[in-house]
């Protein structure tokens, strides 16, 4: 079943007196539980695209159908409680709340939806355990290194048990090996929660662990057959071993 | 609890400038709540005043206080002694003091100048508190010695004017109520002041029976009513109005021009500056939380691609400038009490006002009322000032917030 339907998806913005077209006619099927990379050039619209797909940004044109039903950017509260219940976020630069610890920020997206203080503390214990993050409950952010900051976002998106993770360039800030560590993380969580995950990004070394790769370029789509990724794969796979 | 701690910890973000809006408030509420209680304290003096001077209800011809008598005692009252009684039964009523008015020449033998003189009940002495300080002598005795002078007690400088003082011999001279002349030598029992030389120059007291003497009449002008509880002065009046029907009936308010004066005057100027202060903490609180918000513009952004509604967003910034306003209040109410107590304990003394020769304590009155309304008016205001300067955060597009810088 497809969790996510892009259809026809059109973006502008104005740039001065001209309009600077960043999407064009985007077709895209998000199923459930895969790891889809987006790829392309800076200003080749990823980002865009990726927020209007994680309902942040509305499209100038075209249709969101989220499980087949219609997604209405008219409705503010219907957006927000999809993102509430159903979409994470993992940002480039971890947009982590500087105020809150590291469980806080974990909690947040919990006390969100409402759930009984005994069992955020068990889903947020279990998600610090499940990204290697346990004992760091009581740290504020400004202590964590970069990796562990992301960890921390990947936790705070994925508590909530969501459909869908957006994550926008979450290897850009971070070095090679905690890279890597990034990425097989939410690889591995996207395989145990059964979570689509939707990756934007320019990191090559991202591409082998992807089953989907999507190509754009100039706000337009070129899409390569997820058997190529599959191959790709088992090569990083040796590789990495 | 989450919301408040998070609220808590966001103000410690940038201490020095909630610093700054936290003793601004603090300022601007002791601001507030000192010249609040100072105008208080003013009020409450001089209703003191006025409701010892006059009572707090006063009984006189229906026309008394409205047009000018032709004859004296003209409009004045004939069974004094029975409305008193009646009132004295009353039991909220303290005490009733008699009074007529007139005025006529005293004279030392040498020289006379006008008076204005008061025939009262002797009590009045014992219940016009401070309005009135006797500098030498004595009031009048409670009793009248009949084989002995009329007593009198002279203003500071009538006194001076006469050559009096106390033991001096001079006379009265008065238009009685039939219209002739009549004279009664008088002994000066005490010399006073209040404080307000126009009076202090003119006003003679004698003894209420000596007085219908000089003027030949049994009549008295008003029955000065003094109650134990000032706040039922208005039932009373109601009340004595039914009771005596062919009587005026008027309340301290009505003889209080200088209270009723002082009090719209500085109604005006101390709302004015209380307006101010107000504008200017709400200011403030709109400033911080202004910054606070482009400060926290990505952040603010991400809570919302996370699901949080704008509402829920706004409330953490509103309930930081609660604490911070809240925090402010406090400390301003702290300040105002320790400015209660050190005015009270080192009895500063105001200079005399215009046309007074008396100052008076500087004092501020601890308000309950004042205070909670103030605190109440602050955290609304605070929060309006805190939700105008908010909403430009939470109305921007997530996307835009995020990638603010």
């Amino acid at each position: 079943m497809t969790l996510l339907k892009v259809r026809g998806i059109k973006k502008s913005f104005a740039e001065g007196e001209a309009h600077h077209q960043v999407l064009s006619s985007i077709n895209l099927d998000v199923p459930k539980s895969i790891f889809m990379a987006l790829c392309g050039p800076s200003g080749s619209g990823k980002s865009t695209l990726l927020n209007i797909c994680g309902l942040l940004n509305n499209p100038d044109e075209g249709r969101l159908y989220w499980q087949d039903k219609e997604i209405n950017f008219n409705n503010k509260k219907q957006l927000t409680l999809l993102r509430r219940n159903h979409v994470g976020f993992v940002f480039q630069t971890f947009n982590l709340v500087p105020v809150m610890t590291v469980f806080d920020n974990v909690e947040y997206p919990l006390m969100l939806q409402g759930v009984a203080k005994k069992e955020r503390q068990e889903r947020v214990y279990e998600m610090l355990f499940q990204v290697g993050l346990r004992g760091f409950e009581n740290y504020l952010p400004d202590r964590l290194s970069g990796g562990q900051r992301q960890r921390v976002a990947i936790a705070r998106a994925l508590v909530k048990q969501p459909q869908l993770v957006i994550a926008d360039e979450p290897t850009a800030n971070l070095d090679s090996e905690t890279a890597y560590q990034i990425i097989e993380l939410m690889r591995e969580l996207s395989k145990k929660l059964e979570a689509s995950f939707l990756i934007a990004t320019h990191d090559q070394r991202m591409t082998p662990y992807c089953h989907q790769i999507v190509n754009l370029q100039d706000g337009k789509l070129h899409n390569e057959p997820t058997s190529m990724q599959e191959a790709k794969n088992e090569v990083a796979a040796v590789c990495l071993s | 609890m989450k919301w408040l701690q998070f609220a808590y910890r966001n103000i410690w973000r940038n201490q020095r400038r909630s610093m700054m809006t936290i003793t601004l408030t603090a300022i601007g509420t002791l601001g507030i709540l000192s010249t609040g209680g100072f105008a208080l304290f003013t009020y409450d003096s001089l209703k003191e005043f006025a409701t010892r001077a006059t009572g707090h209800i006063v009984l006189a011809h229906d026309d008394y206080f409205d047009v000018d008598e032709e004859m004296p005692v003209q409009l004045g009252i004939e069974n004094s002694v029975e409305i008193k009684k009646a009132l004295l039964q009353e039991p909220e009523v303290k005490s009733v003091i008699q009074s007529i008015e007139f005025t006529g020449l005293i004279s030392n033998g040498d020289k006379s100048t006008i008076f204005m003189g008061k025939g009262v009940d002797p009590e009045m002495f014992n219940l016009v508190g401070p309005a009135m300080k006797l500098l030498e002598g004595k009031y009048l005795s409670k009793r009248i010695d009949l084989m002995a002078d009329a007593q009198v007690v002279l203003g500071q400088g009538l006194a001076k004017s006469m050559g009096a003082e106390v033991g001096s011999s001079l006379t009265l001279l008065s238009t009685t109520s039939e219209g002739a002349l009549n004279a009664m030598d008088v002994l000066v029992q005490g010399i006073y002041t209040t404080g307000v030389p126009d009076m202090d120059d003119r006003m003679l007291y004698v003894h209420l029976p000596q007085a219908q003497e000089l003027l030949l009449t049994s009549k008295i002008h008003t029955l000065s009513i003094h109650l134990f509880d000032t706040h039922k002065t208005q039932a009373f009046s109601e009340h004595f109005k039914k009771m005596f029907t062919e009587l005026g009936v008027t309340t301290w308010r009505d003889h209080a021009f200088f209270y009723t004066s002082v009090k719209n005057l500085y109604n005006r100027i101390f709302g004015v500056m209380g307006i101010v202060i107000l504008l200017m903490i709400s200011f403030a609180v709109s400033n911080t939380i202004a910054m606070t918000v482009v400060e926290r513009t990505r952040e603010i952004g991400t809570l919302r691609a996370l699901g949080s509604f704008d509402y829920e967003v706004s409330r953490v910034i509103l309930l930081e400038a609660a604490m911070i306003s809240l925090i402010g209040v406090l400390i301003g109410v702290v300040l105002t009490g320790l400015c209660v107590l050190g005015l009270t304990i080192l009895d500063f003394q105001m200079p005399p006002p215009p046309g007074q020769t008396e100052g008076y304590p500087l004092r501020i009155n601890f308000s309950a009322q004042l205070t909670i309304g103030v605190v109440l008016v602050m955290l609304l205001l605070a929060q309006i000032a805190a939700w105008i300067a908010a909403r430009s955060g939470v109305n921007k597009p997530i996307t835009e917030a995020l990638a603010h810088v």
